[in-house]
């Protein structure tokens, strides 16, 4: 079962549009996104689709998406205040 | 079958490919997609119960079980499943998501031509020369559809439109139908005439009087007999039935002509006099009107339809003297039509008025009796109002009137105004 969470993300936008993660602001606190692994347009089986940044947070991967005009993460946790 | 078809779209004559591509039961496709739990319960796509505009827009396959029909009231839907769960249209996402899909579609041939949000056809005859086999290509793309959104979007594939979009509706799930020039007449004839597109249920009942059943029916009968009966619309039924449509998939930027423009409104509880009616006619005149001059025209036919509580439908129209767009002509031609309404004490539910035959003809016919310059200052003034609103928001401007009865009245047809339904035939019939 995967979940998603709709965060706020840091994030880069290039002069031709592109955007580049950088921190996500996950219950007050900020984490880095280290690397971008992959970057591809699908749908996630928690729900909603856009293009899905696959992210290395230190030693953790997770899956970011760009849907529409927000970010959400997407995670097996679930957390029940957000 | 599929071999042969593959050989057939493949060799060098380059046999047309056309696709219809259809998201199968899309409003509540695309709830699913953002809230996957909605699969595991009955759900359907319906409007409010409390602004009484409660129908069926789309239901899932769980609620599909219980024969839920699209278009049925919420309260008959809820008849027969007590659990369905009603969610509340999204159009915006609908419009964003829909359009997706189309982009994925643009990315393979320049002629992808919507019909309606969720519909489109594809022409893939020269994307052949770039992706290889149009068959596998339209399989290829319906693929590419899922991964990229999750959704499931049915097709037909063949040699033209009308059979193309005959094939997407006999397939429900993601899967495609492929009716070429060699199996059509096993694969389309038998199936009945009212699957045929452009007959609907008045045509398929006369038709069904001539005897005329099947599709095959449709193809074997005399064409002759078909125009006396039907007009033009009879000769383009039989050619459609026998395989003849030439009609072209549109360009990707090609817009309609549009030929009216209308609006409706279910209001929150029943218009019972001609007062309250005519102040909800006035807001939607006023959207009408101001519709028409954002697309700098002019319209000759007023049309009004009310609908009243048991949804029997009454409609009228009238032709102009010259064309107009502005709100108080349309708004008065509407309540002239209304009163035609011969019933009494009767209560509407919902009602509209549509403005056709248009043109875009800069002018006003100068009459004998009235004031040269009457029509041009009135135009001046509705723009205003509407410039104003385009500024502060809708309900900084209007007449005092509409605030007699602020429950009906408060609504703002242009500014929601977004789903257009649209037809096969665009311009008038050659054949």
């Amino acid at each position: 079962m995967m979940y998603k969470y709709y965060i706020d993300v840091v994030t880069l936008v290039g002069k031709e549009g592109q955007l580049q993660p950088l921190f996500v602001r996950w219950q007050e606190k900020t984490y880095k996104i280290d690397q971008v692994l992959a970057k591809q347009e699908k749908f996630s089986p928690a729900g909603g689709c856009g293009v899905c940044y696959k992210c290395r947070f230190g030693s953790q991967i997770r899956n970011l998406y760009w849907e529409k005009d927000r970010w959400f993460l997407e995670s097996e946790v679930k957390v029940s205040d957000i | 079958m599929v071999e042969k078809m593959h050989r057939c779209f493949y060799n060098e004559s380059m046999k047309r490919v056309i696709v219809h591509s259809d998201i199968n039961h899309a409003y509540a496709q695309i709830e699913e997609m953002k809230n996957p739990a909605y699969r595991k319960v009955p759900m359907a796509v319906g409007g409010s119960e409390e602004k009484r505009n409660g129908i069926i827009l789309a239901k899932n396959d769980l609620a599909k079980r219980y024969h839920i029909q699209t278009g049925e009231s919420l309260r008959e839907a809820r008849a027969k499943c007590p659990d369905l769960l009603i969610v509340h249209p999204h159009y915006e996402e609908y419009i964003y998501y829909t359009e997706k899909i189309k982009d994925i579609y643009r990315q393979y041939t320049d002629r992808v031509e919507s019909f309606g949000l969720d519909e489109a056809w594809m022409d893939l005859t020269h994307s052949q020369r770039l992706f290889g086999d149009g068959v596998h290509l339209a399989s290829r793309i319906q693929e590419e559809v899922y991964r990229k959104t999750g959704m499931t979007v049915s097709m037909g594939v063949s040699f033209n439109k009308v059979f193309a979009k005959l094939g997407s509706d006999m397939k429900k799930k993601k899967g495609y139908i492929l009716i070429d020039e060699e199996n059509f007449r096993d694969v389309v004839w038998p199936r009945p005439v009212g699957d045929l597109l452009m007959v609907g249920h008045r045509t398929e009942a006369k038709l069904h009087q001539m005897g005329i059943l099947t599709i095959g029916d449709l193809a074997r009968a005399d064409g002759t007999l078909l125009v006396r009966r039907f007009g033009k619309i009879g000769g383009m039924l039989y050619q459609f039935a026998n395989g003849l449509d030439h009609s072209e998939v549109k360009p990707v930027g090609y817009q309609r002509e549009i030929k009216s423009v209308g609006n409706g409104k279910t209001v929150v509880r029943d218009i019972e006099n001609r007062e309250q009616l005519y102040e909800v006619f006035r807001v939607i005149a006023e959207s009408v009107a101001a519709r028409l001059r954002d697309i700098h025209s002019k319209g000759s036919v007023v049309s009004v339809y009310m609908r009243d509580t048991g949804l029997c439908y009454i409609g009228f129209q009238q032709r102009l003297s010259q064309p107009t767009d502005l709100a108080d002509e349309i708004l008065h031609t509407a309540m002239f039509l209304a009163r035609k309404d011969p019933r009494f004490d009767v209560r509407y539910r919902s009602v509209g008025i549509r403005v056709s035959d248009l043109t875009k003809l800069a002018y006003d016919q100068p009459d004998l009796f009235s004031d040269p310059r009457r029509r041009e200052k009135e135009r001046r003034a509705e723009a205003v109002i509407e410039e104003i609103r385009g500024r502060y928001g809708y309900h900084s401007c209007g007449m005092a009137s509409v605030q007699l009865d602020s429950d009906l009245t408060d609504f703002d047809p242009k500014g929601t105004h977004t789903i257009h339904p649209v037809g096969f035939l665009d311009g008038s019939i050659s054949l």
